[in-house]
């Protein structure tokens, strides 16, 4: 937390106090020789999120493992899934069985042939792996078996037709001959990764904060026209703009006021991507606050003027939010609009469920103050500044929700909730760990009955008609009964130097607008 | 008593009577630093009337009013979510002057304590005294505060104060240290320890009101000094947190400022705190000044 920074700030001023009096010479010459031997002419230097580790099961919401791994599927511009490191693949509905029939001319990125063993393995740890701390593992249940009959083919069978199984084989499949008998959440791969995908990892600065990466010339597709990525891990979006300013970055993600600040300047370019990534408070249900109020979450709606965020926080570049998968082609039922913007109506639902108001402005009920916790972290502006104004709102509204400013999420520490981020970019079942009872990534511990019977149902049915009108049901169920306070829908605004060409906004992004370098094979940069 | 035998003559026979010269307010206020205290007392004045003097709620977010360049509703402008500077100006002053004052008070304390036993205790409690203000002194204030501030989770006023006290007073102890060699071996001193006087009373007696006027400057620079550490802070986002309105934790939204191009979210906390520190300067080196100007009374 704060402690932790400001410790790390005393440090670092002794560190620098220390490099005062050392002899400068040698450092100096050695940075001039690496500036000589990199020709920076090709090279795109990336503004991105903090890393710690780069590895396709555990980070699978990140740009990186995107570049370095690659699936038996992915996805097109459209969402769609589509073969990659498979040639083709079979399904025979009859047996619920997934013939993938694998490329015969991969390399992995240290030279060794790829084959089935790596698929294999991987999957292997995503399904029977009981220490992997993954938040996605839920959604490879329905496997039951995984074989691999010669080394370029691999048949999944599954115990019930799953909808969105295809998507879930994109997952970026892991080298077997590096990481056998290596537990998969410590290892020292996870810090220079080995693989199969567009780029290859190169170094990890993590005193300069920059992960270098080349591209790979033996790709089996399309080998991508920028030589080399420096990504650079700023979290701070000030730091960002800030490095866009100054040319130190070529590209970054910035919200939407900051990108608005590029506009009208010739010398950078701007992408507004379409996004499905949300913001939102989400309460931590086991906790003891909302262990006894988990019926007073959705009436809070009614207290937040959601438009005057988006209109001051978001620039106006947003969508007020009212379901976890409003974006989603199989979501956004109106009908799960339940809470418009209304001060009286929140003060009659609230006496309703039994609050008073109190003499300090604050409702209670049954000898408790409307009081809870939320995390947030301070470098995260857009977040914090929602999180101020929510808590504002809600404080005029009588009920204190108060904001705690954190350097990264600490889960144990009683807080009763965070400011939210997700997005649900593809199949609507993404949301299927998260929301159902247990599942592999519900952190916040949500649980209802009727949630957990719908996604199970959306998961397993085979009509798109049907799973569209499941989800729709699955909106209004959750909107009565919701876990997050949901807020708004935000636009992904990509800034960049005007050399950088080809980033193609028909992709719809996801959390973090993470997912732009989609098509990087086709971009190219000019200085 | 009148004789008639004798009469006083003179051309012109008066009593004299030396009248206590009257000096004019003028002349009693020359030399001071007026409009240092003038202004300093404006803004002292200013923050202590802040309910009176805001015309918003420093708190609040005034959504329909981005950005707001200076104009007649809001006086200083507004920042990127609509709070108005004017209002958080006055309240924010509350929290940096408390700081200042208190964590004067605080080094005062420690510092005259510390000076007055080492100068008055015997050569080697001395020596090692001095010699652990030095080491202390010698670290960067900054990074010293930073630790302390790491260790002990300062994120209030009172305990963010006490970091800084705790840290600063070793400057002042050793000029009162000097100034109390100086005076110990006085008669007066000497009489009153003889006469079983305590150590206390001996300092606050007879060695505080000699040597107030000479660390009389330290104390008032102090002052700055303090308020400056506690805007440093909150500027890194280590010292107070955001709700509570400081003109350093206003200064924190300052590079976010320079990317939308609203330099009155800047400059106005800016102005306010450069010239809240100028003046308390300008009226410590006053105090400097009178006293090395006056000659010593003893």
């Amino acid at each position: 937390m704060k402690k932790f920074f400001a410790w790390f700030l005393s440090a670092a001023l002794c560190v620098s106090l220390c490099a005062c009096s050392a002899p400068t010479s040698e450092t100096s010459t050695a940075n001039a020789e690496t500036s000589k031997s990199e020709d920076l002419s090709n090279t795109l230097v990336y503004a991105g999120e903090s890393e710690s580790t780069i590895n396709p099961l555990l980070n699978n919401h990140e740009e990186l493992p995107d570049l370095i791994f690659s699936g038996l599927m992915k996805y097109d511009a459209n969402g769609q899934p589509v073969p990659d490191l498979a040639e083709s693949y079979d399904f025979d509905e009859s047996t619920l069985t997934y013939t993938f029939h694998l490329r015969q001319d991969v390399l992995w990125h240290d030279g060794e042939p790829f084959d089935a063993e790596d698929v294999v393995f991987t999957y292997e740890a995503l399904t029977s792996d009981k220490t992997l701390s993954s938040s996605i593992t839920s959604n490879y249940e329905d496997i039951r078996t995984i074989d691999s009959p010669d080394a370029y083919t691999v048949v999944f069978t599954l115990d019930q037709y799953s909808a969105a199984i295809l998507d879930y084989f994109t997952m970026g499949i892991l080298p077997e001959h590096l990481l056998r008998g290596e537990d998969l959440n410590t290892c020292a791969f996870n810090q220079a990764p080995i693989g199969t995908g567009r780029y290859r990892f190169v170094e990890w600065d993590s005193a300069g904060g920059m992960i270098k990466l080349e591209r790979n010339t033996d790709y089996y597709g399309k080998v991508p026209n920028i030589e080399r990525i420096i990504y650079r891990t700023v979290s701070d979006e000030t730091a960002k703009a800030t490095m866009l300013r100054s040319g130190e970055a070529d590209l970054a993600w910035l919200n939407a006021n900051y990108a608005h600040q590029f506009e009208g300047d010739e010398a950078y370019r701007s992408w507004d991507f379409s996004t499905a990534d949300y913001r939102g408070v989400a309460m931590d249900m086991s906790s003891d606050f909302w262990a006894q109020n988990a019926d007073s979450i959705g009436v809070l709606n009614y207290a937040l003027d959601k438009q005057a965020i988006i209109d001051s926080v978001l620039n106006g570049q947003g969508e007020i939010a009212y379901s976890p998968i409003q974006l989603n082609p199989l979501g956004s039922n109106p009908d799960a609009d339940l809470y418009p913007y209304d001060l009286q109506r929140f003060a009659q639902e609230m006496e309703a469920l039994g609050w008073v108001m109190g003499s300090d402005g604050l409702y209670e009920r049954n000898g408790q103050t409307f009081h809870f916790t939320v995390q947030t972290r301070e470098y995260e502006e857009e977040r914090v500044d929602i999180a101020n104004l929510v808590s504002s709102m809600l404080r005029k509204a009588g009920v204190d929700m108060e904001v705690v400013l954190v350097t990264s999420f600490d889960w144990n520490a009683g807080y009763d909730g965070f400011l939210a981020g997700y997005a649900t970019q593809f199949d609507p079942d993404m949301i299927y760990s998260q929301f159902v009872s247990n599942a592999s990534g519900n952190t916040m511990h949500y649980s209802n009955a009727e949630v957990d019977r719908l996604l199970n149902e959306g998961r397993h049915t085979q009509s798109p008609d049907q799973r569209k009108e499941i989800y729709g049901q699955f909106e209004e169920v959750y909107a009565q009964a919701p876990g997050i306070l949901l807020v708004a829908y935000l636009d992904g605004n990509y800034v960049g130097i005007s050399g950088v060409d080809g980033l193609d906004t028909t992709r719809v992004l996801e959390h973090h607008s993470v997912g732009v370098m989609w098509n990087i094979e086709e971009w190219t940069i000019n200085r | 008593m009148v004789n008639d035998s004798f009469r006083l003559v003179g051309s012109e026979y008066r009593i004299h009577q030396p009248q206590p010269k009257k000096q004019s307010l003028r002349q009693r206020l020359k030399g001071l630093p007026l409009l240092s205290m003038t202004i300093f007392l404006f803004i002292v004045l200013g923050c202590i009337f802040a309910g009176q003097l805001a015309n918003h709620d420093p708190t609040d977010f005034y959504l329909q009013n981005l950005n707001e360049a200076p104009g007649k509703e809001f006086f200083f402008g507004t920042d990127s979510l609509g709070r108005d500077i004017y209002s958080m100006i006055w309240y924010g002053g509350r929290i940096s002057l408390t700081i200042g004052l208190l964590g004067t008070a605080i080094i005062a304390v420690i510092g005259i304590l510390w000076g007055c036993i080492s100068g008055t205790a015997s050569e080697r409690v001395d020596s090692i005294m001095m010699r652990i203000t030095e080491i202390c002194g010698s670290i960067p204030s900054l990074l010293f505060v930073l630790i302390l501030s790491a260790a002990f989770q300062a994120n209030d006023i009172l305990s963010l104060s006490i970091v800084i006290g705790v840290t600063g007073w070793f400057g002042l102890a050793r000029i009162v240290r000097s100034e109390v060699r100086q005076i110990r071996n006085s008669e007066y001193v000497l009489y009153a320890r003889c006469c079983n006087g305590s150590f206390l009373h001996v300092t606050i007696q007879h060695l505080i009101p000699n040597f107030l006027s000479p660390v009389m400057f330290a104390l008032v620079s102090s002052i700055g000094s303090c308020i400056t550490l506690e805007s440093s802070l909150s500027f890194l986002g280590l010292g107070l947190p955001i709700s509570s309105i400081s003109w350093g934790s206003m200064l924190s939204l300052a590079n976010r400022a320079l990317l939308s191009n609203t330099w009155w979210v800047i400059v106005f906390p800016g102005l306010f705190l450069v010239v809240t520190l100028m003046c308390l300067t300008n009226i410590g080196s006053f105090f400097r000044k009178s006293a090395n100007r006056k000659p010593s009374n003893l």
